[in-house]
């Protein structure tokens, strides 16, 4: 096999089993048609395999009770649209090959939500690169966009996290915020570190699962547009305490 | 692509809005009728945006777009319409634009003057793959303080 992409790993299926956990929830509670996500982003999704399995699986999206109150409405199914980006382009090639052109699912070429309307989405998923490299091994797969692009996190594997965070931080418009849309989250995987828990205890970020793979632990959390704000304040005022101008000027540099 | 898809995207460096020209090619796939996705998309939609895409596929829906999009107030009414089952004209031109048009080859333009490429249905939208066909320098220099 031609290494173009990562084949789908525990990491794909943990966001996977994360996003139909936090729909359980999320899905049901918010049972009005009005406020359930109809659009969905996935920021780094390769060849796409997360998107694939969400798409071709959408039961689990409106959950058994919404389903039926549909159904005894006589209403019509609501199916959400998926986009996914990456900078592989070749990836995103292949999983176009191999994805019916009938899915709800588009694909574009680009770096985090940099060549996105960051306001419009309900939902992004990002399996963020969470090993912890140097400034330079994160410099040099940025700029060369392969396989080492999928992995390489920056200090503490939250470096290119921490990007996108900031990116989905934007304000709504007025128009989107009366359409009930200020509920939009982000679902992320990265490394389970003492860091994200304290960000719980917070309230900065909710957890929603966790698995062991391998020597890794992993970690599917999800934050609002609010709690992004709160924990990029959190994470600079950190950063500030212990005088880590590197670290500070880092994340300035990611945008 | 789906026009759905273009009227969510910006320019990586500018922020802006992108213009479709030099399209090569269009594909039609029709697929089941969405009228509640729809609506749930029209207060996100950059409504003279879509006008213009419309346009630049050479669409035969563009008659059945109006000048401006229906208003929050107007929603509810379209709404109630769908839901007793009535096939309304502006949401059959929405299906075909938004999720059945693909745009396969083409270009899409910021106003500042660099263009993106569309090859095989998947924009290129990287910061260094754009296309300067004038090199005017000065502009790009001028504009890097315009992002959010
Ligand atoms: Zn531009």
């Amino acid at each position: 096999m031609d290494e173009i992409s990562y084949p789908p790993s525990e990491d794909t299926y943990l966001l996977i089993d994360g996003c139909r956990s936090w729909f359980q929830e999320h899905g049901i509670r918010a049972a009005h048609p009005r406020t359930r996500p109809v659009l969905v982003l996935e920021v780094g999704c390769a060849a796409a395999f997360v998107l694939e399995a969400l798409a071709t699986d959408v039961a689990w999206l409106d959950g058994p009770q919404a389903s039926s109150h549909a159904e005894n409405c006589g209403l019509l199914p609501l199916l959400p649209f998926f986009i996914g980006s990456d900078v592989n382009l070749a990836a995103l090639y292949q999983a176009q090959r191999r994805l019916a052109a009938t899915l709800p699912i588009d694909l574009v070429c680009g770096s985090l939500m940099t060549a996105l309307r960051a306001d419009v989405f309900d939902l992004v998923l990002f399996n963020s690169p969470y090993v912890e490299t140097s400034a330079d091994e994160l410099a040099e797969a940025q700029r060369c966009r392969d396989l080492r692009a999928a992995w390489a996190g920056g200090w503490l594997g939250l470096q290119v996290a921490a990007a996108l965070i900031r990116q989905f931080m934007v304000t709504p418009t007025a128009a989107l915020t009366s359409e009930h849309h200020a509920s939009a989250w982000l679902l992320l995987v990265t490394q389970d570190r003492t860091w994200w828990h304290r960000a719980f205890s917070n309230q900065f970020a909710f957890f929603v699962k966790q698995r062991r793979a391998g020597d890794e632990r992993l970690l599917v959390l999800a934050l609002s547009r609010s709690q992004a704000s709160l924990w990029y304040k959190w994470i600079w005022q950190e950063l500030r305490a212990v005088d880590d101008s590197d670290r500070m000027s880092a994340l300035v540099d990611m945008e | 692509m789906r026009l759905l898809t273009h009227n969510l995207l910006i320019c990586p460096v500018h922020k802006k809005p992108l213009a479709i020209r030099n399209v090569s090619a269009v594909d039609i796939i029709p697929v089941e009728y969405q009228p509640r996705f729809l609506l749930r998309m029209i207060p996100r939609l950059d409504w003279s945006l879509l006008r213009a895409a419309a346009v630049s596929v050479e669409s035969d829906c563009v008659d059945a777009l109006p000048e401006a999009a229906p208003s929050p107030s107007e929603l509810p009414a379209l709404e109630k319409a769908v839901e007793s089952g009535d096939r309304l004209p502006l949401l059959d031109a929405l299906q075909r634009l938004l999720l059945e048009t693909h745009v396969v080859g083409g270009q899409l333009h910021c106003e500042h003057g660099e263009f993106y490429v569309i090859a095989d249905g998947i924009p290129n939208l990287l910061a260094d793959a754009a296309v300067n066909p004038s090199e005017t320098a000065s502009e790009q220099a001028a504009c890097t303080t315009e992002g959010s």
